[in-house]
């Protein structure tokens, strides 16, 4: 009897070698390895590049400070005191304290003589901490003219920066002194200043139960005040023509309120019209070709744009909602606005484009948002909120991130922006025993630095012009 | 107790208090008065104060002083104030700038003349010093003739050491700013170019030349330093870093400079490194740049905590600064 061995199981290859391990990695090693010394010498060579050698020595953990600077008197010709240059050289130190960027030093710590021949003595700033030094000089030339000189000078690297002279009517000094103080900034900060800039606001003045309010225009800093209307009829919301000497803003002449335009050259003053039931909130296209107003309309309120040139009027709302306050973006191809369109009686920011395409929500903080204004820097809004804990001021990026609060109080609002989109001015009201004061205030886009403005009434609806020079 | 010692001593004590009795009865009893306190004017003198401080506390003015004028917070109205529209007064002329950038540095004029000043009072001469006793000749130690020696022979003068790139400047520097000449922009262009690497030119026996490339390396002394001695460095610059946190594209800034330092290890040079220099053309960041030239600069952070090895002779670094 034979019974069938089962046939041997055949043994399992067990791999022996190294070789016999790799062999079939080594085409996909080989390839990886080729690959990465061609690529990674390469990465190698940008990083250098960019962040220097390894072996660096690193400096980091920079702190926000603002550049120390020595702003001594202005000398006469024959280098006396003058009292021109006194008064020129305190608005320029207002100038660079007011923006947060530089410390002044206070001219009680200087060391006597400490600029021979008109060179500085190097010495005696650096010991002072100061990285810039201002010397000038004011020479009158008769006829009512005077000639101003200044020098900026950079104490770390011992060399002049900048020297300029200017000749003007005496009478316009405090303009050359803002101009010599946006130089400065611009040669020291790598941006343009805002202080030889107007703002145009309503002046607000009489009993609390019937007050007075006047169209107004004075520099940044509260000087050179003047009246433009004389306060028979209420004058509200103006708005500086981002290109030229001219304001919108709308007044209640003859018990109708209509857009008028004022030229700030000549003096004129011209009527754009009424539109719909009220108008108001005008405001310029970046080219200043236009103007962009709310019209209301039955319950609501639409948003309208107006052709300066070709006087016709283009809607880029319904007033299904209210649609109020717009603004354009810098570049003019999108407009803020408030609107209660999603949820009627609490407003919020929207965004749409030039055209009144897609509009789209970009605020959803708790409260209502208005008035918003665009950076001309692009890179911000800034806003009113109300909530229940009172008004504040704020700014958020064109998408609706990064929100934050510059400023809270009992009434604030009518935030507009500097010409370089560094400082916000707005009015806030504070409340007394019989009534309210309405004070300007600015603050830093960072939330830093906030001062009160000077008036010589209560203001209201500040409007931040372009730079005069 | 003897009775005569009982009545002595009881007299005693009677007269004794007797004393006592007249010294309070009798001697006046004046209060100390406490010393007068007079009055003292404090006059509070402060720095002088910015316009806009003014309005920002409520600081009340002293007394019986002026008040100060606030010229924008006067309640009045305008004193010509007319009833119509005003017309607005037309805005300042602007002004006509003769824009003279770049003012050449002063010319350093004459010295003025020194103030007249009092002939100043004659010292009376002092007396003369006592004459002191002669010394006596010192002895003439005895010398032998020595032999004549030969003149040692003149010494060559020190050949001057090669200019080292990182102690000094380059030595010729434009004598005018505005110079038409060719060779003075060469020599300015030349002072500018420094040189990274060595020549990759290779020896061509045909021409002549050096077997290999001349030109010198441009080296810093950062790889002499160890992690925790270049962090040192680095944190002594830090508190005088300061940067504008709000100008734009800030937070991505960083800046190499090359910094060159003396014996005692003192920032002396500083500028922005070659790999750096084509990102000057904005003005944002090359206030940046500036800003970090500025602090290392600052004599409260110029002073290098070097190790003892490098001080003695001048180095060159590279830092980088970031925000």
């Amino acid at each position: 009897m034979t019974t069938d061995r089962p046939s041997p199981q055949p043994h399992p290859r067990v791999p022996g070698t190294m070789v016999e391990r790799l062999a079939p990695l080594s085409r996909r090693f080989m390839l990886g390895a080729g690959a990465a010394g061609l690529v990674l010498p390469g990465i190698a060579r940008a990083q250098s590049a960019t962040s220097g050698p390894s072996d660096a020595i690193n400096v980091s953990g920079a702190h926000n400070a603002p550049i120390p600077i020595a702003l001594p008197a202005f000398t006469n010709a024959s280098g006396g005191t003058s009292e021109l240059g006194d008064q020129m050289i305190q608005v320029i130190t207002s100038d660079l304290d007011h923006c947060g960027l530089f410390r002044s030093i206070g001219q009680s710590s200087f060391v006597p003589n400490s600029i021979a021949n008109g060179v500085p003595v190097w010495a005696n700033w650096s010991i002072l901490g100061a990285q810039a030094l201002v010397t000038g000089s004011v020479t009158d030339q008769g006829g009512g003219q005077v000639r101003v000189e200044y020098r900026l000078w950079s104490i770390a690297d011992q060399k002049q920066l900048q020297g300029t002279a200017y000749t003007t009517a005496s009478g316009n000094w405090r303009r050359i002194a803002h101009i010599i103080a946006d130089d400065i900034y611009q040669q020291m900060i790598g941006e343009k200043g805002y202080f030889d800039t107007r703002v145009a606001f309503i002046s607000v003045s009489g009993p609390p139960t019937s007050p007075t309010r006047r169209l107004a225009i004075m520099d940044y800093d509260g000087a050179e005040v003047r009246f433009l209307t004389s306060g028979r009829w209420m004058a509200l919301t103006p708005q500086f023509n981002p290109t030229r000497q001219q304001l919108a803003f709308v007044s209640f002449e003859n018990n109708r309120p209509r857009v008028f335009l004022f030229d700030l050259q000549t003096g004129a003053r011209s009527v754009v019209g009424g539109f719909g039931e009220m108008s108001i909130g005008p405001r310029f296209s970046p080219d200043g070709s236009a103007l962009l107003i709310s019209v209301t309309k039955g319950g609501g309120a639409m948003i309208v744009k107006y052709d300066l040139g070709s006087r016709q009027m283009r809607p880029l709302t319904d007033a299904n909602s209210i649609n109020v306050t717009p603004c354009y973006s810098p570049d003019g191809t999108k407009i803020v606005f408030a609107s209660d369109r999603d949820s009627p009686g609490e407003q919020q920011l929207f965004v749409m484009g030039a055209d009144g395409s897609s509009p789209s929500r970009i605020s959803y903080g708790k409260g209502s948002y208005a008035e918003p204004d665009w950076s001309p820097r692009g890179d911000l809004i800034a806003f009113t909120r109300i909530g229940s804990g009172g008004f504040g001021i704020g700014v958020m990026k064109p998408d609706g991130s990064g929100e934050r609060l510059l400023s809270q109080g009992f009434l604030e609002g009518g935030s507009t922006f500097c010409p370089n989109g560094r400082v916000i001015m707005f009015y806030r009201q504070t409340p007394l025993r019989v009534g309210n004061v309405s004070h300007l205030v600015t603050i830093g886009s960072d939330g830093f630095n906030e001062r009160v403005t000077p008036t010589p009434t209560d203001a209201t609806d500040p409007s931040w012009g372009p730079l005069l020079s | 107790m003897e009775p005569r010692l009982k009545r002595s001593a009881l007299i005693s004590g009677l007269v004794h208090l007797a004393v006592i009795l007249l010294a309070i009865v009798v001697l006046p009893t004046e209060k100390l008065k406490s010393p007068a306190t007079a009055a003292v004017d404090v006059t509070i003198i402060g720095p002088h104060v910015p316009q806009q401080a003014l309005h920002k506390g409520k600081v009340p003015a002293p007394a019986n002083t002026k008040q100060v004028h606030k010229a924008h917070l006067s309640k009045e109205k305008p004193k010509d104030q007319p009833k119509v529209a005003p017309p607005p007064p037309p805005p300042p002329p602007p002004p006509t700038p003769h824009a003279q950038p770049k003012l050449p540095r002063p010319p350093a004029p004459a010295p003025p003349p020194p103030p007249p000043t009092r002939a100043p009072t004659p010292l009376p001469t002092p007396p003369p010093p006592p004459p002191q006793p002669p010394r006596p000749p010192p002895k003439k130690p005895v010398v032998k003739p020595a032999k004549k020696l030969p003149l040692p022979p003149k010494k060559q003068p020190p050949t001057p050491a090669p200019k080292s790139p990182t102690s000094q400047k380059h030595v010729v520097k434009t004598p005018a700013a505005m110079s038409q000449s060719v060779l003075n922009t060469i020599a300015k262009l030349r002072s500018l170019e420094k040189q990274k690497k060595a020549p990759t030119a290779k020896y061509n026996p045909r021409q002549g030349g050096a077997p290999q490339g001349g030109g010198t390396k441009m080296s810093t002394a950062n790889s002499g330093l160890s992690a925790a001695q270049r962090n040192a460095i680095g944190s002594e610059v830090q508190p005088c870093w300061g940067i504008d946190a709000g100008a734009p594209g800030v937070s991505s800034f960083s800046v190499l400079l090359q910094v060159v330092t003396d014996a005692s290890g003192v920032v002396r040079e500083a500028e922005v490194a070659p790999a750096d220099q084509g990102k000057l053309g904005d003005p944002v960041f090359a206030a940046f740049a500036q800003r970090a030239v500025d602090a290392v600069k600052n004599y409260q952070c110029a002073k290098l905590p070097l190790p003892p090895y490098m001080l003695g002779s001048v180095h060159t670094f590279i830092f980088r600064f970031t925000p």
